[in-house]
């Protein structure tokens, strides 16, 4: 058997091979280091650049947006938001929420949304946004307990804010956050984190308004905090805007709609400056800024009267009697009525199988109280008393097609140019439209019909206003715009009236007059607003949406009060002031709101008031 | 024999390099900290004091009481990890620490010395008796089994692995032959794919991960990514003192414990690291001189097998921080930040300037 001679000599034996495994597995350190730290040093240098410093985007200011007089419509405040460290771990960003919400209200859409652009983070070292834009009390609370929590913190930024809040919104716009494919077609908005317009203004002047984002070299801790600011380039503001619009008198046209659905348009007769623009109910874009609550938005988005809609010019109305002054005007041009013509009326016309009614039709006024229900009534009256049978007769001679070339060279059907994202074009219907739309033959009768405004024939308010406005300046073409410092390229400027309706100043005398008889006189039908200061002269509207039978005729017609709201008629007005020298135009529509005498002209009469007195 | 005498037996030349090694560790604490001294350099230095006063004391008292009290100070040492599993406190999925109220302690730190110490008396005492070793292996690998699958079960791989291993060196110091040990390996290596069903999730995927480093560079793998980085970019000089910046913006994880020496090799470079082991080496050469400078065995065998087990944790934790071997939890001996370690490592030289202090006395069995 094996004995050791000596234990002593054989354990200094083995302290010796062990030294020498110490040595083997020493150099194998030594040269993996020499490998990382004299070899490989340069690509780890790099690395731990890369590592240290971050490249982000500043956000450009965005441009202001002006009223005619400078007050600010739409500006920037610097803002508070609060963030988190990014992370991997979505459990961290549980714990986060759970001890943020003891100093912050969360409501679950911001909860939703944090573990939204957690998930769609594609660096996890990007700081998560817990809550944009706080409050002052927020941000004082959170700083005063920042300590307890380390992985929070406050970073500035910029919030779009609206002083007006309701006033103007569809023209200014909103703000909101960019949807995917937009980010998909310009990657800037995901890197950026910032909201896009919405619509209005802000939609229309986007890149305007935008300007450039700047950028930064920052250092970053390894949770993506900024540490320090190594480079900067700065951001290019963008540009103000400065719009037609008045604020003053927006806000006194807002308080004439409140409660109703309708829109109201001021415009400049001599250069298609829009003064106001108001469609209600409106809302306040500051919502949106703040990130909009589930809730809030089903409100606006359920409302039946629609307050995201901008009705002005989105809006499409039968214009009903209004119309009238195209189809007089038509019927003098094309020779079809003599200026001092006459046309045998009665308070009901059979034509075809079908019975065409005048408003005055079993009434104590209009033709029904003249004898045998028959009286003779020329251009002026006609206006002034808006006799339907005088223009069911007329628009019969004149024929569709007439009607509508003098329809479109006021610029109904087409859209006015003005540059926002929604308008409309209203329609006016001629034969080839119906054959194309419903592979039907014109009727006569619908020419009857579109003579005083109804059937197929829509509108937009703004292209009311601005038909309206070419009656007062004369038959000037205008362009409706609400830009004041931009030189706006109209591409419609080489649209020229054509051959049938030359310049004929004596006939827009006529129809002005006849339009001043209708609120001047006893005998008009806005004679209940008339105004001395200034003197004004217009033209009323009251559309039919259902439909009234014969029967209903002969009995008497159930008042507007005692039908449902959605079935009482939509009252309008159309007018210009002063009469004699005529400066704006206007058009009123209300929805369900009744007559057009009684109801729009009076929203007329106080804007025309407030404007000119 | 008053106290001046007592006092200049000590080895102070050593001391004082264990003190320098371990201000290393406050320094880079310091810096982690963005140079502050909370929340661990002062901690650390609190520790290190006490720790000092710990080794005076033991380096004084007679090696006889080390001979003596192995055993008791063994099944302690195991009673110590039961206490674990009945009060210990969690951290991380494991519960490694016993919570005295003023302060956690790890008690699989001291176990290793003292398993190191039972292991030292039992073949002191078959010497003392001229046994045969190769026949008496069976005892001294249940002594050895018994705590490390304790630790094992904690769980804690690592120090499990250490203290396995220190005792393995103990009984290759002791003279088992060197035959006995290749079978054994050529067993373990069989027996692996059974231990593997043994570890838990994060102890396969750490295993995983290195031997797959890009499979995952963000998920478990970024601890030794981001230790690379530190390193590499580090170069030959350092970034300089305060000056890491993947250490102060936080891109090494656990950087005041496992991963301090990727801290020291960004702040101070190749050069830095150089010195780090220069120390190690002296400390290692000075601790191997002085055991076998002693007449009884005892103090031998344990004093080597101590200096044997302190380079190999050196070695698992550099070799975790450099990506040579996979991520165990092992601090640098006298650097990162950590009572348990920092004490028990100061227990094992105390001993061992014990040892030193008593090189002449012999042991019989007692």
């Amino acid at each position: 058997m094996y004995k050791y001679p000596n234990i002593d000599k054989l354990l200094s034996r083995r302290t010796f091979l062990l030294g020498l495994g110490k040595g083997v597995l020493f150099s194998s350190i030594f040269f993996r280091l020499m490998y990382l730290q004299l070899f490989k040093s340069d690509q780890y240098k790099i690395l731990s650049d890369k590592n240290r410093i971050s490249l982000r985007l500043i956000p450009s200011f965005r441009g202001n947006i002006l009223d005619r007089n400078d007050k600010i419509l739409a500006m920037n405040r610097n803002s508070h938001n609060v963030l988190m460290e990014g992370t991997k771990n979505i459990s961290e960003i549980n714990e986060t929420i759970e001890k943020i919400t003891q100093f912050i209200y969360l409501s679950d859409t911001e909860i939703d949304n944090i573990f939204g652009s957690f998930i769609n983070k594609k660096k996890s070292d990007l700081p998560i946004f817990i809550k944009k834009n706080l409050k002052w009390n927020e941000l004082s609370s959170l700083n005063v307990n920042l300590m307890n929590l380390p992985n929070i913190f406050i970073e500035q930024g910029i919030k779009r804010e609206y002083p007006f809040h309701n006033l103007a919104s569809h023209v200014v716009g909103y703000m909101a956050p960019p949807k995917k494919s937009e980010i998909k077609n310009n990657p800037f908005l995901g890197i950026m984190d910032t909201d896009i317009g919405r619509s209005g203004i802000e939609q229309s002047f986007e890149k305007e308004l935008r300007g450039f984002p700047g950028t930064k070299h920052i250092e970053v801790n390894s949770k993506g905090r900024e540490i320090r600011e190594i480079s900067k380039e700065e951001s290019v503001s963008g540009n103000n805007i400065k719009l037609t619009i008045d604020i003053d008198l927006q806000k006194y046209v807002n308080s004439l709609l409140k409660d109703k659905s309708g829109s109201i348009v001021v415009i400049d007769v001599n250069n298609g400056e829009i003064l106001a623009m108001e469609s209600s109910p409106n809302f306040d874009p500051n919502l949106f800024t703040k990130s909009i609550s589930q809730e809030e938005w089903d409100k606006l988005i359920n409302n039946p009267m629609a307050p995201l809609v901008n009705k002005s010019i989105s809006g499409e109305y039968s214009p009903g009697s209004t119309f009238k002054l195209i189809v007089l005007y038509s019927g003098l041009i094309n020779k079809i009525i003599k200026p001092n013509g006459i046309i045998n009326c009665t308070s009901k016309i059979e034509y075809g199988d079908r019975n065409f009614y005048c408003w005055c039709h079993k009434k104590k006024t209009g033709c029904w109280a003249a004898k045998n229900h028959t009286r003779r009534v020329g251009p002026e009256l006609a206006i002034a008393q808006s006799c339907d049978s005088f223009f069911y007769e007329l628009a019969k001679r004149l024929g569709i097609e007439n009607i509508v070339e003098t329809a479109r060279n006021f610029g109904l059907g087409s859209k006015s140019g003005i540059n926002l994202k929604g308008e409309k074009n209203g329609l006016v219907p001629n034969k080839s439209w119906k054959k194309k739309k419903y592979k039907q033959s014109w009727k006569i009768g619908e020419t009857m019909i579109t003579g005083v405004g109804q059937g197929f024939l829509t509108t937009t308010p703004m292209q009311l206003a601005v038909m309206t406005a070419m009656f007062a300046n004369n038959g000037k073409r205008i362009f409706p715009t609400i830009y004041k410092n931009l030189d706006q390229i109209n591409a419609n400027e080489n649209q020229v009236f054509t051959t049938q309706t030359l310049y004929q100043k004596e006939f827009f005398s006529l129809i002005k007059n006849s339009m001043f008889l209708a609120v001047n006189k006893p005998f008009g039908t806005a004679y209940g607003s008339r105004s001395t200061k200034p003197i004004f002269a217009g033209k009323t509207g009251t559309v039919q949406v259902r439909n009234i039978s014969s029967e209903e005729r002969e009995i008497g017609i159930i008042p507007n009060k005692e039908l449902p709201i959605e079935q009482r008629d939509h009252a309008l007005f159309i007018g210009f002031a002063p009469y004699k020298n005529p400066t704006i135009a206007v058009s009123v529509v209300i929805e369900h709101g009744g007559s057009g005498s009684k109801i729009a002209a009076p929203i007329a009469k106080n804007i025309f008031q407030k404007v000119l007195s | 024999m008053n106290l001046i005498n007592f006092l200049h037996r000590i080895n102070w030349f050593f001391i004082v390099l264990l003190l320098f090694i371990s201000s290393i560790g406050v320094a880079l604490l310091y810096s982690i900290a963005g140079a502050s001294w909370e929340p661990w350099a002062l901690n650390q230095i609190i520790r290190i004091s006490l720790s000092t006063a710990i080794i005076i004391l033991i380096s004084l008292i007679n090696i006889k009481f080390w001979y003596k009290f192995a055993n008791p100070l063994y099944l302690f040492g195991i009673f110590l990890i039961f206490l674990t599993f009945l009060v210990g406190k969690e951290v991380s999925g494991a519960t490694r620490w016993i919570d005295l109220y003023f302060f956690s302690f790890q008690p699989a730190e001291i176990t290793k010395i003292f398993v190191i110490l039972a292991l030292a008396k039992y073949f002191h005492s078959i010497k003392l008796q001229s046994y045969d070793i190769k026949q008496k292996i069976f005892f001294p690998l249940l002594i050895l089994i018994i705590p490390v699958f304790l630790i094992f079960k904690q769980p804690d791989l690592g120090t499990a692995f250490i203290v396995f291993f220190s005792g393995i060196i103990v009984l290759f110091l002791s003279g088992v032959r060197i035959k006995t040990f290749i079978l054994s390996g050529v067993i373990g290596l069989i027996s692996l794919p059974v231990l593997w069903t043994f570890l838990h999730n994060y102890q396969k995927s750490r295993i995983i991960n290195f031997f797959d480093p890009q499979s995952n560079i963000l998920g478990a793998n970024y601890h030794i990514t981001q230790s690379k980085i530190a390193l590499g970019s580090g170069g030959f000089f350092g970034k300089g003192f305060l000056e890491g910046s993947q250490s102060h913006l936080n891109f090494i994880p656990e950087m005041e414990t496992d991963f301090i020496f990727s801290v020291l090799g960004e702040e101070f470079g190749f050069l830095g690291i150089l010195f780090l082991f220069f120390l190690y080496f002296i400390l290692i050469y000075w601790g191997i001189k002085m055991s076998l400078e002693s007449k009884n065995y005892f103090s031998k065998i344990f004093g080597v097998s101590f200096v044997a087990s302190f380079f190999l944790v050196i070695f698992i934790n550099i070799g975790m921080v450099v990506g040579i071997i996979p991520v165990v939890g092992v601090p640098l001996p006298l650097c990162s930040y950590g009572g348990s370690a920092i004490l028990s490592n100061f227990v094992g030289f105390g001993i061992i300037l014990s040892g030193y202090n008593y090189r002449d006395h012999k042991l019989h069995n007692i």
